[in-house]
């Protein structure tokens, strides 16, 4: 019985070797060689002619594809990335082909030329062809790549390159190649690149006892779509057919997540096999994790933490201060490796290492707080640079973090340890991607991760102007969340010296004392206050002095320069700075002019710039609030957000004029 | 029942205590402690020179880390390839006590080929092994054997540095006869105990102790010229069966011409090719340029390191047939074609990178990563860098320009300097005319010519070719608040002193600052100091500026009709001995004109000139911020 698919499965895969793709190696029409100017993008460097790739899914009926996720789950803990594996034991095959035939038309191109492929780390290609072709006298001359341009190399052991590099490629060249590895890394197929695809086509042909769900992601939409019925000894399968003509080439911007969050590609994901319920799904996956020996398991195995846990908590009463405690106490006691994963090792290996990466560390977090009486759940995040999920893809690829829960009658708890100057309720910004899923037994289910930490800075000036210009007083700093997180980071790994220097010589101060106060205790504001004097800040004309009243944190540069805007701006977190300022002028001078107040906001209160002025009777009192209160801006608002920017630098730019009474 | 748990516990620890405590804190001298992230315990290398082609290198290292700022010495990463051979590889983690909590294991190796991000194809692989801890002070010990099949350079050592002190140190040279290295300490006085061995080996070390950190300052000399250190070189040595002597550089550059030799063969067909070009060409100079050109046109730059092929170059004929290859393999095959057309180029090694360190022409030894062709012309020498497409002819800009350099001859070789720009060719010369309106808003043309090396400011030499990449560059260079671009281009003028010219036609709302009646204009537009040197109490090292240059602004600001000045700046002048700064404010018919020149001179001038440096800094940052301010006349 369990041979049968596969006898099918080499037969079906012969014959679909066998059709031949639409266009022919080596037969380059003459007006691609005689190209100099891509017509739809005059600047491109070079542009894809076409890029075609062919796949035959095929997985065997009984079942053993729901192995898939203990392969994959292996991958996820060797190298964190996305990839589905053929181990060997093969619960799914995927054969591949591609072709692609690119023209360099300026020579900042001729890179293309080298071209690597990553396989895992079994493979080999079956197949490697690739040529260049130039035009000698009105002829076409190839050049085939001879076998010494070709590299194989165990990158690791789990990956392998396969870099070969084509010959005589010059300004005006047209390379092409073709390869055919017998599995693949990626499940999805990319319409877009950095340079324009003139054509991009993408056959899959899936027997009907697979089905498969698709998604199509990016600005790019499909040109042809096509699905034909067809039949191979017995079997039915469906061919699809894709197609993106005249795709330009992607170009990142500011304030985005990560580019593959937004180039042109389509997503696939198994939906069923066989007519059976989806075998992958999120349900599934919450099973699969809950009873795993290296997830949900090691949760039940924690009794023996229990008396280092009591330690820690000992004549605590009231859970925030118990689950801050544990926290501080997994952050001083365990560095974080900088590596992302959801699969923790062992919690004793944890212990012996006294390091690990974000799974080990929140595993030990867990177990910690499971010991000292909570219910705690583990919750399966994608970090910033990893992407977005796409729920209809229960892919657990799509995850490569994990963050722990605790629900309590009054507010649920989102807790990470891989940061120790954040606060223990804060999560890191790179964990701020939308919603998390939930593995457990009773609250499974997706959870939204809310942005609720701030970057945040609050600073209060007491100055006084002397009649020769001169600013003197004290500036006083407050940092709160992930600027909190920022100045510590930077004040630790600079060390205080070299803080100081930096801080002080990006400005015009002179520094007569600073101090440091909760520098150390990341459930408190990090504050930083300095006794200084400036010089150079007035411009001091005798009978008149003018003044900015912003000696720190004044807006000089619009982060939106582009005069469009594609994608959506995505800040991640909220944004609050504060200034406030008093100025004392000096004896025998008089106000003649400051600054109006002034208030702009953005639609929705996604941000508002307050800019408030208060004459007293020897001094000005100045306090500007710039704050950024949603997340994500669709690129319909960026006019609004550039202009708003623009009007908070004007504003900030503006002086106090004083004069000699 | 506890009790005695308890007794054995504490018995236990005694013997730990009393046996295996290795390294601890408390055994620190409390002054080498002070203002560092880690201190070195032990450091001892060993290089074992056995025969011409073949040594090994013992490492034996101890380090205490006190903060997080020194984890990365909990690293340690080993290259090695197929000549060398990682045969011993040990690492501990002890506690601030002393005591051992961690030893590595083999599975905690990690093992991965090298990539340096422009290399295709190298047979590099490293080790990683990372010990770092959570809980500080700790201690690691590393302790390694790396077996060479070849002799080509000999490990150096540095001692100190920022943040770091060194409790003892050693460095060992041990050589069989006939085999002595050279060597040079640097930085540091210390005379070494040489020693008779058996067999004939001899061997010379160097012992230190307590040596404390030093200080790296801005504006200073490299590193190379304040931290202790010792360099070694072998004079006989073998690499893949290839012999030499590095003695001299004479010595040194016979080795590469040995392996250099016979790889300029061309073939017929290039050959003719070769003649066509320059045939009717008259000078020396238009025969170079033209098939420097071909030579652009037909390879590019692809490379791949394996073996031997780290320093010498495929022959001329595959780079002629595959049109590809890396620095060494193009300079040759350029080489080759000058040598057809009867020019003769020779060969030259160099440092390459804007902070590359200087060569140190005193101690032949392999201190390049780069090759480029140097054609000799008159007084002057043409340099050719073969590994771009686009490099404008004879200009050597600031990946290999003004350094010394080994030009290999037939002789053997010789050190050589390359192109040093003057300041008036680095030259930046940039005019606009800016239309004020009522409501603080402006239209602006900007011209701005850069020549020289300013030909290359943050990758503008980058953009020609590419519409996308020049609004980029416009949108992260131009130093304007707020602006947008109604219109741009930037286009190049290729010749030995090449320039790009980037022209912007922009709007620049809320330009000018408005308070009450009164509007507030910096004018300088776009082109000011914005960073200054801290002031020091005690400078202990030279002050050094690197690059030379002249920066002319001349921008003019047409005025609304009702405005007039309140206040016109002084023009300011201000001399020193590192530049010259100008800037000049003029109020004439409705118009301000403002002209700025800064020259800067490269050069080394004595710490006590450091102040001066601050001080030029602080007036030109000062005067760079001036503001123009107009009043309603309504």
């Amino acid at each position: 019985m369990r041979t049968i698919p596969l006898l099918i499965f080499f037969v079906i895969t012969f014959s679909l070797l066998g059709q031949k793709p639409p266009e022919k190696f080596g037969d380059i029409p003459m007006e691609d060689m005689k190209m100099t100017v891509y017509p739809a993008d005059s600047s491109a460097a070079a542009v894809v002619l076409f890029d075609y790739g062919r796949s035959f899914f095929n997985v065997p009926q009984d079942g053993s594809y729901q192995s898939v996720y203990k392969n994959e789950t292996l991958q996820q803990r060797t190298d964190g990335r996305r990839a589905i594996v053929d181990r060997g034991r093969a619960p799914i095959r995927f054969e591949f082909e591609r072709h692609v035939r690119i023209k360099i038309l300026k020579k900042e191109a001729l890179g293309r030329a080298n071209i690597r492929i990553a396989i895992s780390g079994s493979q080999r290609l079956n197949e490697l062809r690739a040529a260049t072709y130039n035009l000698e006298n009105g002829k076409i001359v190839q050049t085939k790549m001879s076998n010494d341009g070709i590299f194989f190399e165990n990158l690791t052991t789990n990956v392998t390159l396969v870099t070969f590099t084509l010959p005589n490629v010059k300004e005006g060249s047209v390379i092409e190649y073709v390869y055919k590895p017998n599995s693949t890394l990626s499940l999805s197929w990319t319409f877009q690149g950095t340079i324009p695809t003139r054509r991009s086509e993408y056959w899959m042909i899936v027997p009907d006892y697979l089905s498969f769900e698709r998604k199509m992601q990016g600005f790019i939409s499909l040109s042809e779509y096509e699905e034909k019925g067809e039949a191979y000894l017995g079997q039915n399968a469906k061919k699809h057919h894709f197609v993106c003509n005249d795709v330009p080439a992607f170009k990142d911007e500011p304030f985005m997540t990560t580019d593959d969050d937004y180039i042109s590609k389509i997503i696939f994901s198994i939906a069923s096999i066989a007519n059976q319920e989806a075998v992958a799904s999120w349900e599934k996956l919450n099973t699969r994790l809950l009873e795993n020996e290296n997830f949900g398991v090691t949760l039940t195995k924690t009794d023996f933490l229990k008396e280092e846990t009591e330690k820690v908590i000992a004549g605590l009463t009231e859970a925030p201060q118990k689950i801050s405690r544990i926290s501080d106490y997994v952050k001083k006691n365990y560095e974080w490796d900088k590596a992302k994963g959801y699969f923790p090792s062992t919690l004793k290996k944890i212990m012996e290492k006294k390091k690990g990466n974000s799974a080990d560390l929140n595993f030990m977090l867990a177990s910690m707080l499971i010991q000292a009486g909570f219910k705690v759940d583990m919750v399966l995040v994608s970090t910033r640079d990893h992407g977005l999920i796409r729920k209809f893809s229960p892919m657990p690829s799509q995850f490569n973090y994990v963050i722990c829960s605790i629900r309590t009658p009054d507010r649920t708890y989102l807790l990470d340890a891989t940061e120790k100057y954040l606060p223990y309720d804060a999560l890191p910004a790179r964990c701020l991607n939308g919603e998390g899923l939930v593995i457990s037994a009773v609250n499974f289910g997706w959870i939204e991760i809310p942005a609720k930490t701030k970057e945040k800075t609050i600073i209060g000036a007491d100055l006084s102007l002397t009649d020769a210009g001169v600013l003197q007083g004290k500036v006083a700093y407050s940092y709160d969340g992930y600027d909190a997180l920022k100045f510590r980071k930077d004040y630790f790994e600079k060390g205080e010296e070299e803080y100081v220097k930096q801080f002080a010589g990006s400005k015009q101060w002179a520094l007569n004392s600073k101090e440091f106060v909760d520098v150390n205790e990341t459930d408190k504001l990090a504050k930083a206050n300095y006794q200084i004097s400036i010089k150079e800040h007035a411009t001091n004309q005798g009978d008149v002095i003018y003044l900015n009243p912003f000696i720190a944190n004044q807006m000089t540069d619009n982060p939106f320069k582009s005069a469009m805007r594609l994608y959506p701006i995505d800040y991640g977190n909220k944004i609050e700075k504060v200034y406030n300022c008093k100025i004392t002028i000096p004896e025998g001078f008089e106000i003649d002019e400051v600054p109006q107040s002034k208030v702009i906001g953005l639609p929705e209160n996604g941000g508002r710039f307050t800019y408030n002025v208060v004459r007293l009777n020897n001094a000005i009192n100045i306090t500007s609030n710039f704050q950024i209160n949603k997340t994500l801006f669709v690129p319909e608002e960026y006019q609004h957000l550039q202009e708003f920017y623009n009007q908070v630098i004007a504003k900030q730019a503006e002086q106090i004029v004083l004069k000699k009474k | 029942m506890n009790f005695k748990l308890i007794v054995c516990v504490l018995l236990i620890s005694a013997r730990v205590l009393a046996e295996d405590l290795k390294y601890p804190v408390s055994a620190i001298a409390e002054d080498l402690k002070k203002g560092v992230d880690m201190v070195v315990r032990e450091d001892h290398i060993s290089f074992r020179i056995k025969a011409k082609n073949s040594a090994t290198h013992h490492v034996h290292q101890v380090v205490t880390i006190f903060n997080e700022r020194a984890n990365q010495s909990a690293v340690e990463v080993i290259n090695y390839d197929k000549f060398t051979k990682i045969v011993e590889l040990n690492a501990y983690v002890y506690d601030a006590s002393g005591k051992q909590i961690k030893r590595l294991k083999k599975s905690e190796i990690y093992d991965q080929a090298a990539f340096d991000g422009i290399t295709l194809l190298s047979d590099d692989r490293f080790k990683r092994v990372d010990m770092s801890q959570a809980i500080y002070p700790y201690t690691v010990e590393f302790e390694y054997e790396i077996e060479y099949s070849f002799l080509f350079y000999i490990p150096s050592s540095w001692w100190g540095g920022p943040r770091v002190s060194h409790e003892h140190a050693s460095y060992q040279l041990v050589y069989a006869e006939g085999l002595k290295p050279r060597y040079q300490l640097l930085n540091i006085e210390s005379s070494p105990v040489v020693e008779k061995l058996d067999k004939g080996f001899e061997s010379v070390t160097w012992k230190f102790e307590n040596l404390r950190p030093s200080k790296i300052e801005s504006y200073g000399p490299a590193m190379s010229e304040i931290v202790p250190h010792i360099v070694a070189a072998p004079n006989n040595f073998e690499f893949d069966g290839y012999a030499g002597n590095m003695e001299t550089w004479q010595g040194f550059g016979q080795w590469i011409s040995s392996l250099n030799k016979g790889r300029d063969v061309l073939p017929e067909e290039t050959k003719q090719k070769v003649k066509s070009i320059v045939a009717g060409l008259r000078t020396n100079e238009e025969k170079v340029k033209a098939l420097y050109e071909f030579m652009q046109n037909k390879t590019r730059y692809v490379s791949v390191q394996l073996g031997i092929g780290g320093f010498q170059p495929f022959e001329a004929l595959t780079v002629d047939k595959y049109g590809y290859g890396d620095c060494k393999a193009l300079s040759n095959y350029m080489i080759a074609l000058l040598k057809e057309a009867g020019v003769s180029a020779n060969y030259v090694l160099i440092g390459a990178g804007a902070s590359a360190n200087p060569l140190t022409t005193s101690f032949p030894s392999t201190q390049f990563n780069h090759a480029i062709a140097a054609v000799p012309n008159g007084k002057d020498t043409l340099w050719l860098e073969c590994t771009s497409q686009t490099n404008p002819f004879g200009y050597q800009g600031t990946f290999t320009g003004d350094r010394k350099a080994l030009m290999v001859t037939s002789k053997g070789a010789e050190v050589v300097n390359t192109i040093a720009y003057k300041p008036e060719q680095n030259l930046q010369v940039r005019t606009a005319q800016i239309v004020i309106d009522a409501n603080g808003s402006a239209k602006a043309k900007v011209t701005t010519i850069s020549s020289g090396l300013q030909y290359e400011d943050n990758g503008l030499n980058w953009t020609f070719s590419d519409v996308d990449k020049q609004r980029k560059w416009i949108e992260k260079n131009t130093d304007i608040p707020n602006f947008n671009i109604n219109a741009f281009s930037i286009s190049e003028t290729k010749s030995k002193i090449p320039s790009a010219t980037v022209n912007l036609d922009l709007t620049l709302s809320r330009f000018a600052s408005i308070s009450g009646k009164r509007l507030f204009v910096t004018p300088n537009l776009m082109n000011r100091i914005s960073s200054v040197p801290e002031k020091l109490a005690e400078r202990k090292t030279d002050v050094v500026r690197k690059r030379n240059f002249i920066d002319v602004d001349s921008i003019v600001y047409s005025i609304p009709e009702n405005l007039y000045p309140e206040f016109v700046p002084q023009p300011v002048k201000y001399t020193s001995r590192f530049g010259e700064y100008e800037a000049t404010f003029k109020f004439d018919a409705g118009q301000v004109i403002y002209t700025r020149r800064l020259k800067m001179w490269k050069g080394r001038y004595p710490k006590e000139s450091y102040n001066e440096l601050v001080d030029f800094y602080k007036n030109i940052n000062k005067a760079d911020n001036t503001k123009l301010v107009f009043l309603n006349k309504t």
